[in-house]
Order: C-alpha cells, then structure tokens, then sequence
C-alpha cells in the first residue's frame, strides 16, 4: 500500500466523499427506469449505427468459386467513414472501461493510442480503394500500404512494447490480449489484398444463382441502395420470405385469386411469385419488407441509424456552441450588449424556424451538413437565454470578481471560471434538443424536402403513402424508430432534469 | 400597463424588420438568387420571345435587376402603411388624361382604340418614372409617332436599351409603311414602359399595406386572407381542447403524487408527445380512412366534395336524415385536430402538476384544511384557480408551436391552410409568399407573446410592468 492511501484511510470514514458530483448525478440518472430504458435505446442505435455495413450489406463477407478463387467484397468496399466508426466506437469503449475501473490516465492514454495506431492501416487501406478503385490494387497501392506500415511499427512500438516491458504480470497480460485484438484486426482488414480480386461483373446474386458460386453474407444480405435490380421488380413487398410459392396451400384467398386470375389470362404472375433460375422459393428474407423502389427496408431501417444520430449530436452541437458563446457574452457584459444582442436574439426567437428551414432548403438544394447546420443554426435560442440567465448571476458572484481582478484574459474566466458553472442546466436540456432535431431532419425529409437517395427515417416514412396506396410497414417501422429514439431522449432529458434539480427529485420518477 | 404594451408594440418593429430581413436575404443570397431559379424553370417551358417577355415582367414586378437590398428596401415600402408611392402605381388626372389624349390626337393621324390607350399609358408611365411634365411628354411622343425611327430616343426616358436588332426591324417596317411601323413602336415602347417601377421618394404616403402578387400573379393579401382562417379554426379548435385535458391530467396526477398513476400519466403523456406528428397522420389516414382497413373518415380536405349542395345543420329529407354542411366540417376535422391536439398536453399537464403540487403546499391551504374544508373544497375551490397561472404563461410559445405542427397536418390531410401555403411557396421558390407567411408568423409569434404579458398581469395583481 502506498504512502497516500494511508493517509486517506487515517480520515473518518464520514468525512470522505463516496462518490463525485457528476458520478451521484449519473447514478441517480441511471435509477429511473425511464432513463435505462431510453439509454438502453439509443445504445442500440448507436450499435447499428457503428455496424451497419457489418449486419445489412450487399457484398458478401467471403466468397469463393469451384476453382478456388476468393474474395472479400465487404472488407474491401468498407467505406473509410465505415472504419473510422469501427476505431471510434471501441476507442471510447475502452475508455470507458477505463474510467470505471479507474485505470490510472497514463493507461487510458495507452489503450486509446493502440486504437489511433490500429486505425492507420485500415484507413489507409480504405482510401487507397476509394483511389485506385479498380478490380486489383495497383502497385502504388501497395506499396502505399507498405510505407503506411513501416511508418506505424515505431508508434506501436512506443506505445504497446515499451510500456509493457514496464508492466506489472498482469497488466502485462491484459495488454499482450490487447495487442493479439490488434493484430488479429489488422491482418483481417488486409487480408483481402493477398488473394486476387475476381468476380466484379456480375452482381453476386447472379454469380451465385449462375456461376456455381458460394458465398457468405452478413445477416441481412441487402445493402440500403440495392434495387434488386437482378429480381423481379416489385413494388413494395410486405415483411416475409420470397419468392412466394404460387402453388403454396397458406397464401390467403386474395392471393390464390390473383394467381388465377393471372394463369386464366396467360400473363405472367406478380413479380413476388416469380422464380429465376437457379433459385428456390422462400430463399429471401425481407424483414421489414421492401420500399416503394425495391430496397430491402430492415437495410435502409440500419443504415438510418447513423443519419439519426448524426443529426441529433452535430445539430445540437452547434445550437450549443452558438447558445453558449453568445448567451455567454452576453450575460457577461450586461449593459447595451446585452440590450443589442437581446434583439438579435429574439430575432431568431421569432422567426418560425420551420418556414426558415423550408425557404433555405427549397433555395440552397438538399445536403445533409447543410441540414445539421441550419437545423443547429436555427434551434441555440433557447441555449443562449439559459447561458444569458447563468452569467448574469454568476458575474455578480465573489470568484468572478477574483477572477477579474486578478487580470485573466477574458476567455479564461468565460472558459474556464464561469461556463463549468453555469453551463450544465444547457446539457441538461441539450437532450430534448438532441430529440427535436431528429423529429425536425424527420419533418424534413417527410415534406420532401430532405436526403434525395441516403436512407433515412423520415424520408422512409415518406413513402408509405405513395400512388393512392398505404403500406403499413413502411408507416410502422420508420415511425416507431422515430418514435422510439426521440421518446428515449426525452426520457433521459427528463431524468436529467429533475436529478437536477432538488425541487423536482421528488418529482414523477420516471 | 398601456405604455408597457405600447413599448411593446413598438419593440415589435425593429424584431419584425429582423425577422424578414433574414429570410429575405436567405433567399436573395441563395446560388443565383430567387430569381434565378424561377427563370430557369420558366426559361424551360417557353422559348424566345414568350420568355423573353415572362422574365421581364418579372425582373420588373420584382425589381430583380437591382441589388437585393434595394429589393428589400421596395418590399418593406409595399407592405409599410407608411411608405413612398411607386411610379407604377400612380395614375394621370382625369383633365391631364384628355389633354394627353388631345395632344397625340392632333395633326394628321389615325388612331385605333387600343393603341392609343397603350400611347397614354407609355405617358403616364414616363410622366411618373421619368418625373416630366405629362403636355410636354405628349408632345414629343407626338412628335416621335411622324417618324418612329428618331422616336427610339425616348426609350432613354425609361431607362429601356434599345438594340440594334430592334432598330433594323423598325427600319424594315417603316421603308414599307409609316403605319404599321407607328403600330409596332407603340406596341414595344408600352411594353418596355409599362412595368418600370420606381419609389417615388418625393411622394410620400399613408396606404393599405399591400403583401405583393404571387408567381402566378395572385396578390398574396387574397391567398392569406383564404387560408389564415383555416389555420386559426384548426388552432381555436386545438388549444382549448388540448388545455382542458392537460389541466384534468395534471389535477389527477398531482393528487396521486408519487403513486403508480402518476408516474404512468407522466409517462404516458411524455410519450404522446415523442410521438412525430406525421407518423400518427399517416397511420390515421392509412388505418382510419382507408378501405382496405376502417373507412370511418375522409381522407383530406375540409369538406365533401357536395359540400356546397349542403344545408347547413342536419336536415330531415325524404330519403332520411342529411348531414348537413356542419357535420361534413366536423366529421372531416376529426384526424387533423387529434393530430394536432396529442402531442400538446404532455408539457401543459406536467406544468399544471406542479402547479398544483405548489398551491397545495401553501399556508392558506393549510389554514382551509385546519378549519375543516373538505379535501374537494379545497382542491377546486381555493387550488384550482391559482394554479392556472403558469398555464397562461405557455399560450405565447403554444402558438407558433401549432403553425409549425400545423404544416405537417394541413400536409397530410391536404387542408389548403397557412402551413401548407408557406410550404407550397417555398417548393415554387415563390418568394412574396414566403415573405408574406414568414411575417404573419412572427406577427402571431410577437403578438402572443404581449398578449400572455398582459393576460398574467391581468390574471396575478402582483404582477407589474411599471
């Protein structure tokens, strides 16, 4: 036992803080059952949204023909903002854990080095594919790879060797796994470049159904943008296997009446019962059903994730910035800035942000940067005013006047004295913005004024009333994601709120 | 409290000059401008000299050729009650319209109706825009009618270029006949004079506001006055109804405090209120007005196609009772309100509850308990009426709420309201209209909020703005 936990354990046990602030206010976040359950939502979001191309994808994960030729479409059509997710997502898992098994700051900066040190190579190996698309990789690609890797060994030396050599057994132990994980990661992401790349030509459906080829596919094995243009086209296929059997004894009455009707006039059956060659009925699962334009919708549900989340944290993220630095300086300097700024503020107050939108979008053309930033642009009224509200108190408050007197720069005592007080009632309510700007991309999309090809939920919910017809699973499954992901928000910005606040801890208990 | 609205109201102008401002400007600067995009649609459709036409009427009517903030400038002078008159819209006295007419009569000339109307009317457009005396300008359009080719000079007067494809035509013409080249050159000089629109900055005036025509040529002011009043009956409908359940919800749940029912409600209502409006829109229609499922409502619209056959109430007829226009109305509001009605209590009743939750812990309810009021009493006769205080407040952020929940509704259910007009013109890039919609918005947003000011000043005695 060191020297400094002695003396810790010499105070009286009631003396010592059991835990922080910000860990309390998680704690007491996390008791809601409301909260659980809307984190436990948005962690599945955020799942598909990291994997998405690795469980709904068109390219197969490994494939091979008779003469033993292979490849790895999905690796090698990973898009680089596919890896970087990938690398970001276990980065901040790692940190994670770190933080809560509180790992000393030297060792979180080392699990966090390992994934920046794993992310160089697959990234590299991605936007090579994005340069030298072609059916194999050129000999600059490689060599590019190469160099990418001789740069890297240092750095893993640095960061993994080295330290381990200074390591505890144990830890030593963990880290050597740690390690194992990297380098099983790396040969699979450049595996794909050893054996030659074959069979491109043809869509991988029909190389299987023709040329006598196997392959393995994700769990759904439709990307967001296939049309299926190698099938039967079908408009809006309900959730279930395909292709129908037309001679099955459980289609409903309607169905057996559509198939006779179209047997007695001799023209070919709907495009559902219709078997290619080479296939055999109820081969393909559509678990969501298909969309107005042939896609595989549980495909374009997954893939949404991302712009969903996307749209919720950039969006707010700016809103906050603009809220924060603004309501900020205003709040500081009081006076005729404030009585100025307090116009411009209710400016956008009173401007109805939907018109705003509409206008800019109608004008401007669709773009999803565009979109986040006009959503966050329009949206940080709110935040300002709460910033605005704080700092009035705060400057009045004895530190600021110490801070001031002491000469800091302006931007330190906004920065760092007075924003860290006053900035978590913003936070808080950060969440239901988070929910608004996914309900106003939503909005959006379903007024046609949204994302043109990308999937996204509103756009989905967009097509369940096309050409006089309703689809229900078109309307359902967009819908309650929508739902779903801005009710989990609000959950949590509820629980936030009243751990907040003293005066509503009693409150609902949701 | 009179001079707190009035310094109110007056507040209102710079914020509403703001508002506009910015969309104003949102469109002026978009890649090519508001112009741009619709010539481009019209340039499609047309060609030559059709186009050619259609893009300087609206280059005209809209002041397109000049920089965006002098557009904006003509705009705030249409809708300002207090402005400048416009050259175009000022007209020639009675006695100065015959006296112009005698002018241009005089000598050895023949005049069809028509083209000497038009010859008037190229006066009193250069009269006003050029700022001439009307005798002399119709003496020297006199003048110009013996030999039209000079006459091209005047076109000067008007600011209006004259090619050299234009001149070699009228040469043609004229070396044939002086007639018909007199025809053509009143026929191109009234057409390149007519829409030439200036701010008379000498002329100032007190006038109707006037929003402006629309692309296709309807003045804005009718198209708001037709669908304000759908917006509004769609709201007057909404709030009292969505504020009678929140205040019947937050009583319920603020007397169950704590226990199951109260946190199911608040849940609940959290709940409807995440739930995206057209998601329950399109689930209505595809569930509740569709054959293949429940036919029970109309898919759109706000009336029955025979509605304007219909009686106003319930009539009894031979072939039994007829629903009359009232019920049609009503049967077709149905969706629409529940649609806009769900999502608005969930903030309102969570307000109340609290409301309520406050009030019950004050001395004076603790002094009507101790002198034996029944819990009931004191619930509804002393708790009730204080406690819908805070709710007053919520009305101002309420309405601009709706218009902007309505635009999704009145899309869904096709109802020709506001929120559909604001989106159908932003699609057209239709800018008058937008412009239009955007300040009767922030009109709606800024007066509400005066109005919750003074409705708590009058419901709360303690409440001053002095």
């Amino acid at each position: 036992m060191s020297e400094g936990t002695a003396t810790v354990s010499r105070i009286p046990q009631s003396f010592r803080p059991k835990q922080t602030y910000s860990q309390r206010f998680v704690r007491d976040v996390l008791a809601r059952p409301g909260a659980r359950f809307g984190l436990a939502w948005i962690v599945v979001v955020v799942f598909f949204a990291v994997f998405g191309p690795f469980i709904a994808n068109s390219h197969p994960i490994i494939m091979w023909d008779a003469e033993g030729n292979w490849s790895m479409p999905m690796f090698r059509w990973l898009h680089p903002v596919d890896v970087l997710l990938v690398l970001a997502f276990f980065a901040t898992l790692i940190l994670t854990i770190g933080w809560r098994r509180r790992y000393s700051f030297g060792q979180n900066i080392a699990a966090a080095g390992w994934i920046v040190a794993a992310a160089i190579p697959p990234l590299f190996h991605a936007i090579v594919r994005a340069e030298w698309n072609q059916d194999q990789y050129s000999a600059v690609g490689r060599g590019f790879i190469l160099c990418a890797l001789i740069l890297v060994t240092p750095v893993w030396l640095t960061l993994i060797v080295w330290p381990m050599v200074r390591m505890s057994w144990s830890k030593a132990f963990k880290t050597g796994l740690g390690v194992v994980a990297l380098a099983l990661w790396v040969t699979f992401i450049l595996m794909p470049i050893s054996p030659p790349a074959v069979f491109t030509e043809k869509p991988y459906r029909q190389q299987i159904r023709e040329d006598g080829v196997t392959a393995i596919f994700t769990l759904i094995p439709f990307g967001p943008k296939d049309q299926m243009a190698d099938l039967p086209q079908a408009r809006a296929l309900p959730p279930g296997w395909y292709p129908k059997d037309p001679d099955s004894p459980n289609l409903s009455k309607k169905e057996k009446d559509k198939i006779a009707l179209a047997r007695e006039r001799g023209e070919p059956l709907p495009p559902r019962y219709q078997l290619l060659e080479g296939e055999s009925y109820y081969n393909r699962l559509h678990l969501m059903g298909t969309t107005v334009a042939n896609q595989d919708m549980a495909s374009r549900m997954i893939h949404a994730c991302r712009i969903a989340l996307a749209i919720g944290f950039i969006a707010t993220g700016i809103a906050v910035a603009i809220g924060v630095v603004v309501g900020g300086l205003l709040g500081y300097f009081s006076g005729w800035v404030d009585l100025l700024g307090s116009r411009v503020v209710e400016v956008f107050a009173s401007i109805p942000t939907i018109f705003l939108l509409i206008a800019i979008v109608a004008f401007y053309g669709r773009n999803i940067y565009l979109m986040m930033a006009i959503i966050g642009m329009t949206s940080w009224v709110g935040y300002a005013n709460f910033v605005r509200a704080e700092f009035l108190r705060l400057r009045k408050q004895d530190f600021v006047q110490a801070a001031i007197a002491c000469g800091l720069p302006l931007r330190s005592i906004l920065f760092r004295h007075m924003l860290p007080n006053g900035v978590a009632p913003v936070l808080v309510n950060a969440s239901f913005g988070v929910a608004v700007a996914i309900l106003t991309e939503a909005t959006l999309s379903f007024l046609n004024l949204g994302l043109v090809d990308e999937p996204s939920w509103g756009q989905l919910l967009n097509q369940a009333r096309e050409g006089g017809e309703f689809y229900w699973w078109i309307a359902s499954f967009p819908g309650m994601a929508i739902f779903l992901t801005v009710f989990a928000y609000n959950l949590i910005g509820e629980a936030m709120r009243d751990s907040f606040d003293p005066h509503l801890k009693k409150a609902s208990q949701i | 409290m009179l001079s707190y609205v009035l310094r109110r109201l007056v507040l209102m102008f710079p914020t509403l000059i703001g508002v506009t401002m910015v969309v104003f400007f949102v469109m002026a600067l978009s890649p090519g401008g508001f112009g741009a995009a619709m010539l481009n649609e019209m340039g499609a459709q047309m060609q030559g000299e059709d186009a050619r036409r259609i893009r300087q009427e609206f280059m005209r009517r809209y002041g397109l050729d000049q920089p965006a903030w002098v557009q904006y400038g003509r705009w705030v002078n249409q809708i300002s009650p207090i402005g400048f008159h416009m050259s175009a819209d000022m007209t020639l006295s009675d006695e100065e319209r015959e006296r112009v007419q005698e002018i241009l009569t005089s000598g050895d000339i023949t005049w069809r109706e028509s083209n000497l109307k038009n010859a008037i009317n190229i006066v009193q457009s250069i009269v006003f825009y050029a700022g001439k005396d009307p005798e002399n300008i119709a003496g020297r359009l006199r003048q110009a009618l013996d030999d039209p080719l000079s006459g091209l000079e005047l076109f000067a007067l008007v600011d209006a270029k004259v090619d050299e494809d234009l001149r070699q035509r009228l040469e043609g013409i004229q070396s044939k006949s002086l007639r018909s080249a007199r025809d053509f050159f009143v026929e191109r000089f009234s057409y390149e004079a007519m829409g030439r629109n200036r701010v008379l900055f000498s002329k100032p005036a007190i006038k109707w506001p006037d929003l402006g025509k629309s692309l296709n040529g309807r003045p804005v002011g009718e198209m708001i006055r037709e669908t304000l009043p759908i917006t509004l009956l769609l709201n007057l409908i909404t709030i009292p109804l969505s504020y009678s359940i929140a205040i019947l919800t937050g009583i319920y749940s603020a007397r169950h405090r704590g226990k199951l029912q109260d946190i199911a409600t608040g849940t609940v209502l959290l709940g409807l209120w995440s739930i995206p409006v057209m998601w329950a829109g399109v689930m209505f229609i595809g569930f509740f007005a569709n054959v293949e499922y429940f036919y029970w409502f109309p898919t759109g619209g706000l009336n029955s196609l025979e509605a304007g056959r219909m009686t106003f109430l319930p009539t009894l007829t031979d072939s039994g009772w007829e629903s009359g226009w009232l019920i049609d109305r009503l049967w077709h509001l149905v969706l629409p309100v529940i649609c806009l009605t769900y999502g608005q209590f969930a903030v309102l009743s969570k307000l109340m509850r609290s409301a309520v939750l406050d009030n019950l812990s004050q001395d004076y309810v603790r002094t009507a308990r101790a002198k034996g009021v029944a819990d009931r009493d004191v619930l509804w006769r002393h708790v009730f009426r204080n406690s819908l205080l805070p709710l007053i407040t919520v009305v101002a952020s309420i309405l601009p709420a709706m218009l902007v929940g309505a635009v999704v509704v009145e899309k869904i259910f096709s109802i020709q309201g506001m929120g559909w007009l604001g989106v159908e013109a932003a699609f057209q890039k239709d800018r008058e209209v937008v412009m239009a919609t955007t300040l009767f918005a922030s009109i709606l947003s800024l007066g509400s909020q005066i109005l919750r000011d003074v409705c708590y000043a009058i419901a709360d005695p303690r409440v001053s703005y002095e």
